[in-house]
């Protein structure tokens, strides 16, 4: 079974100090990225600061990952002055971090929004915050479209990361699975293009809005403008015409005025000659607001425009009065007339009847200072009077937006609280301008139902595919686990395939048709598999092998690992009495025991070991077994295994027995005629003293003294005769004995005097050297006899062949007794012809012969090669011109060991 | 087997002539020499080859020679060779081959040498030394 469900996710554990580092620098990153905002119009800003660290959600801790989210998060307070967007933020990172465990990120923080994150939204920003209805709705649809973006956004960089895989060595970096995959391609999908085009779409909006309202002032201050200048013209013809008249005398103010004045002005008076403006005002009991308009370097003859002057004459009155102040000419002499406007003049000149709202229209001097034409609250006053000289200049070529409310950067919810100002110059007064202002709030809120609408839909439709998207995912990765389930599972394919139309993408459609290719054949090479193991259990109980395998540790062998069942047919044991501790070892014959233990020491790699030994029958008594052990070549330091096989080879053993004893007959009849002329000898003797015995005793001469020594001659003789047939011993006795060390030197006596007589029947000598002397094996000494009694009649035999040839030089067969560092020595070297370089090969072939029938069975070389093979030791051959060579090494025993120490 | 005596069915045999036994084994020549001469021949042993040929080329009287084959200094056969080219012109000796090798073999030029193995048939023996006496 597939197990790896959820070891996607690190586990909670202990946290190593470089994670958390690794975790605070994340954070730390985050809260760098988290300044850089999106702007979605209207103050809508997103953050992403985030997805720095939940591309990494599936490397962290949960500890790790809520640390780093709630330092990134820092900003939201920096920048909003509270502190619930960032619980918000950090409820969410709890919150992912526990339940990504269970589903995918992106699922699990779908989830958050729904079940945690909305609420909580509500809660602070609706009921702590105290936010209208549409900005809440607004700030939570954006938390939430925010908050999945920055997880989607996340495990998009972890993709691309993973698929590109830079930092491949550093770290586990687990893989996606289906699920996740799908659903944050389907969310990446909505989420990306909308917030993409919301936020290039937003400035426009924005700009379309401030473009009406803009629209809107400027056509106002057109009116006023008109309006102004229009008034200001006819009344300066006006009051000049009024001062020609001579109603008004300079120095004198008129406050009974003709009709035509008493509407809009309270008083009109001519300054007198050299009289300031300022000192007029004060005349008047007031002042004027600007000490440059005060001591105005009034010149009617070169300046004839009229203007407006604002002064302050109520005592105490904070409200302004404005002065229409008029050059006049009279009689060559220049002076003003000044026009004292009743408060209501010039609002009513530029309100527009009929609008509800407040016109909110002010004029500006820059030298006099910003008054209110129109009713205007408290608030706009404020804002348009504080507004800095610099705004003023950018409001004539374009609307400024000016915010009653500071909330520092928070203008996510205050932007309905802003007003818009334009500023127009007046073309009558130009030291005036007029300016108009706005709030932006209608706009605002059109804007925001938009948003509004945009966001909702936004959010509905990632929930729509986000749950399509889950429903998917979920089927995909139901069919691909059992896809894979199956492939690990070969056999149960055709059971638990998944019907074809049930998958709905093609590569997995194709993968599963791969497999089920593959589980046809896998079915098919099992079943051959198995009838193949069957056979070869068959073979292994059956046959009269033992199969057992070994371990193998520094060269040793260690007790079997495993042995076939033919153990009880072959040994009497079961395989459990078979693994027991130490049943091979304590199996072996004692007399085999060291031999064996030598035979499988220093195992290696690639090589062959093999023994021929006896091992004891469960019912006690022993078989002979030859054990054959190779061990497994395996890369160097790997545990190694060596399999070997046990044969029954009893009855070889007998037939080889057999072979021994017809070799050794042939041996006999090789040397009969040599034995035989030797034993003739004292038969000979022994016949004419019986015959002169008898011959005297018939004649009655028998005298004692003559006849005595003829008996002791003949009983000399009879112990001649059985010292030459004790010297033929081999030929009686089997090879039954046990193995014991042997002095070589003896056993080369031994199988000279056997082969003597021949040997001087053919004119051959045999010469001994001894050149190290008490070397001992351990060996039969009747096996190694017949060795050497094969290598004398060989060497015989090959001097003979040249002799036949013409060649009659003496025979002669030297024998060396000698050894080397490890091995007893025994040469035996002839001078007969040699043998063919094509012919050593052969030599120690079973019934491989040069010789004519009858002189040779043709085993005597192979089955000495076998009885020194089976010592331990080898039997090797030389040819030269000058003869033929054999070498028999033997291991030392330790006898020899101790006795040359 | 019969006693000289009886199985020769003859007086006993007198000759001048004589007979001479070469065998490296020197112990048995005193039982040959009585053997031989209860059998009625006038004998002579030699345990050397070499000095055997000499006295049958020194002493006229020695008709038949009997002489083993394998011994130490001269081959039986290589002394017989070397006998029969020394011996001078009208003198004839008889050999006769007396050896414990069973496997003896002569070439054509020995074919009319008798060979006896031993232990010998002296029956055989004493009637082949009469036959050439005799004739």
């Amino acid at each position: 079974m597939l197990n790896r469900r959820w070891t996607e996710f690190p586990a909670t554990r202990d946290i190593p100090k470089t994670e958390l580092l690794i975790a605070l620098l994340l954070g730390v990153v985050g809260l760098f990225l988290n300044m850089f905002e999106l702007k979605l119009g209207w103050g809508m800003n997103f953050v992403l600061g985030n997805v720095l660290v939940y591309a990494f959600v599936r490397m962290l801790a949960p500890q790790s990952l809520v640390l780093a989210v709630s330092v990134s998060s820092i900003g939201s307070i920096i920048l909003w002055n509270h502190p619930w967007a960032w619980i918000v933020w950090v409820c969410e990172a709890i919150f992912i971090a526990v339940v990504a465990r269970r589903t995918s990120p992106v699922r699990s923080v779908v989830i958050y929004w729904i079940v945690a994150g909305a609420p909580l939204v509500f809660l602070f920003y609706g009921g702590i915050l105290k936010m209208d209805q549409l900005s809440l709705a607004l700030v939570v649809a954006k938390q939430v479209a925010n908050g999945i973006l920055n997880v989607v956004l996340g495990e998009l960089i972890y993709v691309s990361l993973l698929s590109g895989n830079p930092f491949g060595k550093f770290g586990h970096w687990p893989k996606l699975r289906v699920e996740c995959f799908t659903v944050m391609l389907f969310m990446g999908t909505v989420l990306i293009p909308a917030t993409v085009y919301m936020a290039l779409d937003a400035p426009s909006r924005e700009r379309a809005a401030m473009d009406e309202v803009n629209r809107n002032l400027e056509s106002r201050m057109s009116v006023a403008d008109a309006k102004l200048s229009a008034w200001v013209d006819s009344r300066t013809m006006l009051l000049r015409g009024y001062a020609d008249n001579g109603a008004l005398p300079p120095g004198q103010s008129d406050v009974r005025l003709p009709k035509e004045f008493s509407a809009e002005f309270q008083k009109i008076a001519v300054l007198l000659p050299n009289q300031s403006l300022a000192e007029f005002a004060s005349a008047e009991g007031g002042s004027v607001i600007e000490a440059t308009a005060a001591k105005a370097d009034l010149s009617p003859l070169t300046d004839t425009r009229a203007r407006l002057v604002a002064l302050n004459l109520g005592q105490g009155r904070s409200n302004v009065d404005f002065a229409l102040v008029v050059p006049h000419v009279r009689n060559g002499k220049a002076d003003y007339i000044v026009a004292i406007l009743r408060p209501a003049t010039l609002h009513d000149l530029v309100e527009i009847p009929g609008q509800h709202f407040m016109d909110n229209i002010f004029v500006i001097s820059p030298a006099q200072g910003t008054f209110a034409l129109t009713h205007v609250t408290t608030n706009v006053r404020t804002l348009v009077g504080s507004m800095p000289q610099s705004q003023q200049a950018t409001a004539v070529t374009k609307p400024v937006l000016i915010s009653d409310v500071d909330y520092r950067r928070a203008i996510t919810y205050d932007l309905r609280d802003s007003q818009i100002v334009r500023a127009g110059p007046i073309a009558a007064l130009p030291e005036w301008q007029v300016a108009s202002v706005l709030p932006l709030a209608p706009a605002v809120l059109k804007a925001r139902k938009g948003q509004l609408v945009q966001f909702v839909a936004l959010i509905a439709f990632v929930f729509l595919i986000g749950l399509l998207a889950s429903r998917m995912s979920k089927k995909a990765s139901k069919i691909l686990r059992r896809v894979s389930q199956s492939a690990a599972d070969l056999t149960q394919f055709e059971a638990g395939k998944p019907a074809s139309d049930q998958i709905f993408i093609e590569e997995v459609s194709e993968i599963s048709g791969t497999i089920a290719i593959a589980a046809a054949s896998f079915g098919r090479e099992r079943g051959a598999l198995a009838s193949y193991q069957r056979r070869l259990n068959s073979i292994a109980q059956h046959a009269p092998i033992i199969v057992y395998a070994v371990d193998v540790a520094n060269g040793e062998g260690t007790d079997m690992t495993y042995v076939s069942p033919s153990l009880e047919q072959m040994l009497g044991y079961s395989t459990a009495e078979g693994l027991t501790d130490k049943w091979w070892s304590s199996s072996i014959h004692p007399d085999d025991y060291d031999y064996c233990m030598a035979a499988f020491r220093h195992l290696e790699p690639g090589k062959v070991y093999a023994a021929e030994y006896r091992l004891r029958h469960k019912n006690g008594h022993y078989v002979w077994v030859y054990d054959t052990l190779s061990v497994e070549p395996t890369a160097q330091g790997a545990e190694q295994e060596a399999v070997g096989i046990i044969m029954d080879i009893s009855e070889r053993k007998a037939s080889e027995d057999q072979l021994l004893q017809s070799d050794k007959m042939a041996s006999l009849g090789r040397m009969i005629s040599g034995t035989a002329h030797e034993l003739n000898q004292p038969l000979n003797f022994i016949k004419m003293a019986a015959s002169n015995l008898r011959e005297n005793a018939v004649r009655g001469r028998l005298e004692a003294e003559k006849f005595i020594p003829k008996l002791e001659n003949v009983l000399a003789q009879v112990e001649r005769a059985s010292a030459i047939l004790l010297q033929m011993r081999i030929f009686g006795r089997t090879s039954k004995e046990a193995p014991s060390a042997i002095n070589i030197q003896h056993t080369v006596e031994a199988a000279i005097l056997m082969a003597e007589p021949q040997m001087e029947l053919d004119g051959t000598q045999l010469i001994t050297e001894v050149k190290a002397s008490n070397i001992y094996v351990r060996a039969l000494p009747v096996m190694l006899e017949q060795v050497l009694l094969n290598l004398f009649i060989n060497a015989n035999d090959a001097i003979h062949s040249r002799h036949d040839v013409g060649d009659s030089a003496e025979g002669e067969i030297k024998i060396t007794i000698d050894r080397n560092e490890r091995s007893a020595v025994i040469i035996v070297a002839d001078n007969g012809p040699g043998i063919p370089p094509d012919v050593l090969p052969k030599i120690f072939e079973p019934f491989f012969t040069t010789k004519p029938p009858k002189e040779g069975t043709g085993l005597g070389l192979s089955i000495s090669y076998g009885i020194i093979r089976d010592m331990g030791g080898v039997l090797r051959a030389k040819s030269s011109r000058k003869g033929a060579r054999f070498i028999i090494e033997l291991p030392l025993a330790d006898a020899t060991a101790t006795e040359a120490a | 087997m019969n006693s000289l005596l009886k199985g020769a069915g003859a007086p006993p045999f007198h000759s001048s002539s004589s007979i001479l036994l070469i065998d490296d084994e020197y112990e048995i020549l005193p039982e040959y020499q009585e053997f031989f001469e209860l059998a009625g021949f006038r004998t002579l042993t030699c345990a050397d080859p070499v000095q055997g040929m000499a006295m049958v080329l020194e002493t006229p009287d020695i008709a038949v020679v009997i002489t083993d084959l394998r011994m130490a200094h001269l081959d039986g056969i290589s002394m017989i060779k070397g006998v029969r080219d020394a011996l001078p012109e009208g003198r004839h000796v008889d050999f006769m081959i007396l050896t414990g090798d069973a496997s003896t073999q002569l070439g054509d030029d020995l074919a009319d040498i008798p060979i006896f193995l031993k232990p010998a048939d002296t029956d055989a023996l004493v009637a082949a030394i009469r036959t050439v006496l005799v004739c």
